[in-house]
């Protein structure tokens, strides 16, 4: 079975660690490509993470690209609270001997995905950056995107602020972009995101596992228990990779969608249209409608996730 | 127990007319005035219905006051298409012979809160225009409010646009005013303002009362259950009131709250910070938005101990 | 001579300035962005140019169909529906160079000393640039823009159309930190062309100039009907601040692109009170004041070249 081919946009990141672990090993996905994105850390050590993550993961031969630095007007503010100054909670990774290729990720993505006849599916893991320079320069590449799978958004409380969820608000302005392009989007938020996670002793298990992949994802859950200083360590993006392999163990909804670029308390929050009543009639009075649509993951069954996650990664 | 000493700021309004009765009913309150503000129907509607509910419920004495017109700076858009054309979902019910008074509603209350010996409680159903114009206008006033129960906002989705509440939408700067004033508020939002809700076969049984009160209160009800064709209906912001009668039956919790004023899309919306003290603290600089203030907010309310208390107190 | 690119959404004053910069100026290629009129639009009309001028050597690259996030917004009531209007150019058979408009501008910059950008029209192609090149910041050695006002705006009070058309671009490129001058409406409302100014050109009587007076005719005519004394030069000033210095009067002020206002989005927020109360330090050379005779008679002159 030659699997899905899909390209992962990521800015590793602990929980891109796990997702890349997880894509890599993964026989149903064929991943064709990873872009790199300034995120959770600085550029280069999204770089550096990625290739030797993938190295772990045997997939050294994914070819990786090196894609923007910076968010289109926000100012960079990196999460290495969360991940670490090296972006993977501490953990030294033996070094990959691949390098970067040549081209720019957003060249490398518009030439990949004009090559092939099938369509493809571009798993987003960071802000939106990459992928909203893509549709910018090569407006035309949306057709032959089959789903782009986006971590990203809440509907509830935030994250990085009370109303917007990290790579959102990292990157208002991408995210705005994108979801107004007219692309099948899957929008993995942050509300979901927590659900997927292991206790200390399940983590202390993986760690000791003989499977070097199972073994270091343990590491990596582990760091997050150290740093969050919870009971337990979720799977986060990995969870959004899951979602391509278990697709019958989500629930999700169809919804309006746009993001705040200038509220004051709630720039970068996505917002959707989820009223069951609605006084419609007084809205185009005082305000503009939400612009863009979008397929939201609104539960998922947190034990098929788990497995998935176990199960292939070791694979 | 002495009856509880308050006033009602309302946008008359079917269910600011469940709460009229309500609180006029209730022996354990006692309404010293009702200002009315431009909101569901413009203000000269609110005050021709304040005056009439009052009269129905016996209480043609407490003093009415025709208060702001128009929102501080918001476009005033009113909601007909749920309240009806007369504010009052289509019922007619007798003019009263009453007339408001001759203040404006902020000079009545200004009066009345330098009066006063002990602090009030105001019970505001509508948009905020009164409250916040009260407060900037005559701020020494302010330390005799104890305490200010606000209809508005919400956690979840919105009502009239996607993120926004109606009385916090109609007036956002009025909101942030209220909000930002010190004064402590009890917010009950929209979220649980929709479920303290009665079936038509309750409904019918209020109408056929003889009680005069009830008696409107199921026709008022049932005009909203047959405009949206729906099994059930809120009390609406009676709701808030029943919160006064019954303390035990609701859960309130001290979050920060602010009034989004400048959102394209969220303008209105009451951004409540509900994350874990750990990561609300996590970063710093200008990408956390301080927000200074906290008040306490209904999260959630046991929905039968308040149409309990409803039934019981609109029967007395 | 000054190597240049010249990213542009002609548009007559584009004309003028693409023929006003190949005289002077090593004008390494000629960029299109979505501005005055669509993408094709301008586009066609500058392959129009270089054949009209005899430019074809100057390559000419597509570039961004769109704002970063808002919707186009396009000029047809100062420009006509082709962005263009006024003269009879024929369909232009030169090809573009292959490619887009934002690699052309990080692979030429990158590769090349000392570049000078004249950006005459939405940022949108700059903006992209320096974001996908973070590199080009240290490389580019001078900005001369066409956008903004340091005083009232012609698209909405506060706006030039430029910025207004994509202000989240402007944003980027103000804050890049690469040297800029800025000709915005308070210094190019001072060049108004005027009938005897189009008389004096088509008494030239080469082909360039006879296409040159007949699209002058029509802008003027266009300004006239929006209350204006005459044709606005606005993209030739920024040329004209590259080519002779000594024309223009510069001030250095920090200047700010409003994104989020209701009633001034896309307004450049210029800083000019006295030096004592700035408290930001200023990015932007902004021009204030140009010699309007000696600026036609350069114009005219090199006009006579063709």
């Amino acid at each position: 079975m030659s699997g899905r081919n899909i390209f992962l946009d990521v800015d590793t990141g602990v929980d891109d660690a796990l997702a890349l672990l997880l894509a890599a090993r993964s026989p149903q996905l064929n991943v064709k490509g990873v872009t790199c994105v300034a995120g959770n850390v600085p550029i280069d050590r999204v770089v550096r993470n990625t290739l030797d993550i993938l190295n772990v993961a045997d997939a050294s031969h994914i070819p990786v690209a090196r894609g923007m630095e910076f968010p289109l007007v926000e100012k960079m503010f990196n999460a290495t609270e969360i991940h670490g100054e090296n972006g993977l909670g501490g953990i030294d990774l033996p070094a990959s001997r691949s390098t970067v290729i040549d081209k720019h990720a957003v060249e490398f993505l518009a030439g990949e995905i004009d090559n092939t006849s099938e369509k493809v599916t571009i798993v987003a893991l960071g802000p939106l950056t990459n992928i909203a320079t893509l549709f910018r320069i090569y407006p035309n590449i949306v057709s032959s995107i089959e789903q782009l799978v986006i971590m990203g958004g809440a509907i509830g409380s935030g994250n990085t602020t009370a109303t917007a969820e990290f790579n959102i608000r990292q990157d208002p302005e991408a995210a705005d972009v994108v979801f107004n392009m007219d692309v099948p989007t899957l929008l993995y938020v942050w509300d979901v995101f927590t659900k997927v996670r292991f206790d200390k002793q399940e983590v202390d298990e993986m760690i000791a596992s003989d499977n070097n992949c199972k073994s270091i994802a343990g590491k990596l859950l582990l760091s997050y228990l150290t740093t969050k200083k919870e009971d337990t360590a979720g799977i986060g993006d990995a969870g959004a990779v899951a979602c391509l392999l278990i697709p019958e163990a989500i629930t999700t909804a169809v919804m309006p969608i746009s993001v705040e670029l200038i509220g004051e308390h709630t720039r970068g929050q996505t917002v959707f249209d989820q009223r069951k009543r609605k006084l419609s009639r007084l809205q185009p009075k005082i305000q503009k409608s939400i612009s863009g649509m979008t397929e939201v993951v609104m539960d998922l069954d947190v034990e098929s996730f788990r497995n998935a996650f176990v199960d292939n990664i070791v694979k | 127990m002495v009856p509880k000493k308050i006033y009602l700021d309302v946008d008359t309004g079917v269910d600011d007319a469940l709460a009229l009765l309500l609180a006029a009913r209730s022996p354990d309150l006692d309404i010293r005035g009702v200002t009315c503000v431009s909101g569901n129907v413009p203000v000269d509607l609110v005050v021709r219905n304040t005056l009439d509910v009052l009269e129905v419920a016996g209480a043609s004495h407490v003093p009415v006051a025709r208060g702001m017109d128009v929102p501080l700076l918001e476009t005033m858009v009113n909601a007909a298409e749920i309240h009806g054309k007369n504010g009052l979902g289509g019922i007619e019910i007798a003019q009263s012979a009453s007339e408001p008074l001759s203040v404006h509603a902020v000079e009545f209350l200004r009066r009345e809160l330098t009066d006063v010996s002990e602090p009030i409680t105001i019970v505001a159903l509508g948009p905020l225009t009164n409250i916040a114009t009260l407060i900037r206008a005559y701020p020494e006033v302010v330390s005799k409010i104890d305490e200010i129960v606000v209809m508005g906002g919400a956690i979840g989705p919105g009502n009239v646009t996607p993120t926004a509440e109606f009385n916090i939408r109609q007036d956002p700067e009025a909101a942030d005013i209220v909000f930002g004033s010190g004064i402590p508020i009890l917010l009950y939002i929209w979220d649980v303002f929709i479920k303290v809700a009665f079936v038509r076969s309750e409904i019918e049984s209020f109408s056929n009362s003889s009680n005069n009160s009830v008696a409107l209160a199921g026709n008022l009800l049932m005009s909203m259950l047959d405009r949206f064709g729906r099994p059930k209906t809120s009390i609406g912001d009676a709701g808030a009131v029943a919160c006064i009668l019954n303390a035990n039956a609701i859960t309130a919790k001290k979050l920060p709250v602010a009034v989004e004023l400048s959102g394209k899309y969220t303008r209105g919306q009451t951004v409540v910070d509900q994350r874990p003290p750990d990561l609300a603290d996590l970063e710093e600089g200008d990408l956390q938005v301080v927000m200074p203030n906290t008040i306490r907010v209904v999260v959630d309310v046991d929905v039968n101990g308040l149409r309990d208390t409803f039934v019981e107190h609109l029967r007395k | 001579m000054t190597s240049v690119i010249i990213d542009c959404d002609p548009g007559h004053d584009d004309a003028l300035a693409i023929l006003l910069a190949a005289k002077h100026l090593d004008v390494l290629g000629i960029t299109t962005v979505s501005g005055n009129e669509s993408i094709d639009n301008v586009t066609t009309n500058a392959l129009k140019l270089v054949e009209v001028g005899n430019l074809t050597h100057i390559p000419v690259v597509r570039g961004a169909e769109g704002p970063l996030l808002r919707e186009a917004v396009y000029a047809p009531q100062v420009h006509g529906k082709s962005g263009m209007d006024g003269a009879e150019i024929p369909e232009p058979t030169t090809k573009l160079k292959e490619g887009h408009a934002v690699d052309f501008i990080i692979d030429t910059v990158m590769s090349t000393s000392d570049v000078v950008l004249l950006p005459m029209g939405p940022l949108t192609n700059i903006a992209l640039a320096l974001r996908k090149e973070p590199r080009l910041r240290d490389r580019v050695k001078l900005m001369s823009i066409m956008g903004g006002s340091s005083t009232n705006g012609n698209i909405t009070p506060t706006a030039e159309f430029n910025i207004y058309v994509d202000a989240e671009a402007a944003d980027i490129v103000y804050q890049s930190q690469i040297p800029m001058l800025m000709s915005g409406l308070n210094l190019t409302r001072q060049v108004l062309a005027k009938q005897e100014h189009i008389d004096e050109i088509r008494a030239i009587n080469n082909p360039t100039t006879s296409v040159v007076a007949d699209l002058l005719t029509f802008y003027l005519a266009t300004s006239t009907r929006h209350s204006h004394d005459g044709a606005a030069m606005h993209d030739p000033c920024a040329v004209a601040a590259i080519i002779d210095p000594t024309l223009i009067e510069f001030e250095p002020m920090h200047v700010a692109v409003e994104t989020a206002g209701t009633h001034t989005y896309g307004m450049t927020v210029c800083d000019d009170r006295p030096g004592s109360v700035k408290s930001k330090e200023a990015n932007v050379e902004v021009a204030v004041k140009i010699d309007s005779d000696r600026f036609f008679k350069l114009l005219i002159d090199t006009l006579r070249m063709y």
